[in-house]
């Protein structure tokens, strides 16, 4: 089929059987691929009531139309699952080169079904599908599982694997790809985990079909163009998501000390230009994109290397921990992809433990003697630690911020900060107030992939005429447009890239033409929340 | 002329290779691509690219004489005269000469298409007279 891999695989591992299918042209027509197959499989097949970290529960593993091929943007890959973590619907966005490797072997969803007796990994080259053991692998981390993969089969095979967060079915573990790529929200690798499957290696020589090649090939060298001419991205592939710090900061929207502010005092020390300068080494993309966000960094400081941090990780493990040292910032983010837990997650519980511990709910007898007061470096890496071992005070965290903080009670459920079970992602939304809508109208919970992205949503500055279009239909528009996106497998940064292409303006947020409010605290809010 | 790049702004995104197996095949496949990139990660974390220097030692060695040079001095291989004999793919100092059976039946390598510069956003690569580095 054009523009398809052409086939589902269905991986059963109550039985140790793949087999293949065609993808149904129908529901390509419809659903589109990407996010768009994952709901399809998932509503279809997933029974209601079922138990997330059970047998009858499935991870749909899908990829684009515009995966592998010559266009901008078509680098994601979607995880979709009945989530863990909210009981609800979980898609998590994968970056990397996965999903093209995906349709170079021929495949547009994976679908994971049942739990093995025992830990595997699910290896497939070409037409050569397995599942094999993995008992050696179990308990390792997951730096170090890629490379073994990477060094036993060669750089080309894409390898996605979870860490010891998703062993232990922490409901918010994540599953890493590329040296620090992460489908990351919801719990996706609590469910890998839980269906006993450390890794997924991946590995295709197929060419993708395309129905008019010149036309194709015109439109994928136009659209190449149009990215490398607009003087909008030029910011954004320099600082990538952290071109957001400043502006957040500025305007009130950084989530600050358990998200009891808005703006943090020594925020500036976290903002793009300073990592740029400070730990960024080179830039490392998606299968495919012009304008490369992620940033890859090598911190002196702890002698490591980490892609990112990306702007949700310096907004909660930085300013929402109290952190104002982008270094520290960068190391609790590797400690997170190695163990594999979700770090705006992980972030965002440890803020609301901070301030448990700062109001006297916990006293260093319940944190097993770390000191939890915000700022604490040493206390956070050694929380991440014990949350994805389920170690101690770790194992109450753990359990997410909602179910934890039900648990403890006290008046600690009104600083949790999360929508139906979820953290909510680095925007403190009293100054984002497009953000607000979007996390209560989205599909799932509050997370930022989950939400229509827009000009509307950053308030960002180009031309008065196309920011009117967007205003005028709100939320609904950019919303239908983001879910056309997410169904592609497309980036959003590739939305917010045919946006920048559309202003002579370099892309840039503007905070002072645009949000009225300054910053503000929780005590000086009206609501008191 | 031939086909330089700075690995330091590489950020091993693969268009290129995209880019390069619809140029040489008409399809989509950077299997089929006459440039590689290898990911050095996770240290010391860059990305280290080969490139075709159009040194001409694979024309020199093919005994069937199917890889030619055309007006801009790229060497290219003509489909129709290769036999797969693979005399080409060791002399290649950059390991940038392919031969693989299962992919395809001739030989491939860089003709100096454009193409891949084209399409690449960091302006890693970039196509100049030989010995002319800078960009």
């Amino acid at each position: 089929m054009n523009g398809y891999g052409g086939r589902i695989l269905r991986v059963n591992l109550t039985n140790g059987t793949v087999t293949k299918e065609p993808t149904p042209p129908d529901v390509a027509r419809d659903f589109i691929g990407g996010r768009g197959f994952g709901i399809y499989f998932l509503l279809k097949e997933v029974p209601k009531g079922a138990d997330p970290l059970g047998p009858e529960n499935k991870l749909i593993i899908s990829s684009g139309p515009i995966s592998g091929l010559m266009i901008p943007g078509g680098g994601k890959c979607d995880w979709t699952t009945k989530a863990p973590l909210t009981g609800g619907y979980a898609s998590a966005s994968m970056g990397g080169h996965f999903t093209a490797e995906m349709r170079y072997a021929g495949l547009d969803s994976i679908v994971l079904e049942g739990i093995s007796p025992k830990p595997v990994y699910l290896f497939i080259d070409d037409d050569k599908i397995e599942l094999r053991d993995a008992s050696d692998l179990w308990g390792k981390a997951t730096f170090a599982v890629e490379r073994q993969f990477k060094e036993k089969l060669g750089e080309e095979f894409q390898v996605a694997v979870i860490g010891v967060g998703g062993e232990n079915l922490v409901p918010y573990a994540c599953i890493n790809h590329d040296y620090g790529r992460q489908a990351g929200r919801g719990g996706v690798g609590a469910v890998m985990g839980s269906k006993k499957v450390k890794a997924i290696v991946v590995h295709g020589t197929k060419s993708i079909p395309v129905a008019d090649m010149d036309a194709y090939r015109k439109a994928g060298m136009a659209l190449y163009k149009a990215c490398k001419d607009s003087e909008g991205l030029k910011d954004w592939t320099r600082y990538g998501t952290t071109i957001v710090v400043s502006w957040c900061d500025e305007v009130g929207a950084l989530p600050t000390r358990n998200f009891s502010a808005g703006s943090f005092e020594d925020g500036k020390n976290l903002y793009g230009p300073v990592m740029r300068e400070k730990i960024v080494i080179t830039d490392k993309g998606c299968f495919g994109c012009p304008s490369p966000c992620g940033k890859y960094s090598r911190n002196k400081k702890y002698n490591s290397y980490v892609e990112g941090p990306e702007y949700e990780t310096i907004g909660l493990m930085g300013s929402n921990l109290g952190i104002d040292d982008i270094e520290a910032v960068a190391q609790a983010n590797l400690l997170c992809d190695d163990l594999g837990i979700d770090t705006i997650s992980a972030g965002n519980v440890i803020g609301w433990a901070m301030e448990c511990y700062e109001k006297g709910i916990f006293t260093k007898k319940d944190t097993g003697g770390l000191d939890l007061k915000f700022g604490n470096v040493e206390a956070t890496f050694t929380l991440i630690d014990k949350i994805a071992h389920r170690e101690g005070f770790g194992a109450l965290l753990a359990e997410g911020v909602k179910r934890a903080s039900k648990k403890v009670g006290k008046g600690s459920e009104k600083f949790a900060i999360h929508v139906k079970g979820m953290e909510q992602s680095a925007y403190a939304t009293h100054n984002a107030t497009a953000m607000l809508l979007a996390y209560m109208t989205a599909t799932w919970a509050r997370t930022t992939t989950a939400r229509g992205q827009s000009p509307t949503t950053y308030r960002l500055a180009v031309r008065k005429s196309f920011l009117k279009k967007w205003r005028a239909s709100s939320g609904c528009r950019t919303s239908a447009r983001c879910s056309t996106c997410w169904a592609a497998a497309a980036c959003s940064g590739w939305n917010w890239a045919l946006t920048a292409t559309c202003t002579s303006r370099r892309w840039r947020p503007s905070p002072a033409s645009t949000v009225p409010g300054k910053t503000w605290t929780r005590s000086a809010s009206a609501s008191g929340t | 002329m031939r086909l330089y790049v700075d690995n330091s702004k590489c950020s091993g995104c693969n268009a290129c290779r995209v880019a390069c197996s619809l140029n040489l095949f008409g399809e989509n496949n950077p299997k089929k691509a006459a440039l590689v990139i290898e990911p050095q990660f996770p240290a010391p974390g860059v990305y280290n690219v080969k490139v075709c220097t159009q040194c001409g030692d694979c024309a020199a060695v093919c005994p069937t004489e199917a890889i030619k040079q055309d007006e801009q001095g790229a060497y290219y291989v003509d489909f129709a005269e290769c036999n797969l004999c693979e005399a080409c793919v060791p002399e290649c100092p950059e390991e940038v000469m392919f031969i693989r059976s299962k992919l395809a039946d001739t030989a491939w390598k860089c003709d100096l298409c454009g193409d891949c510069v084209a399409v690449c956003g960091t302006s890693a690569l970039w196509i100049a007279e030989k010995e002319a580095v800078a960009a």
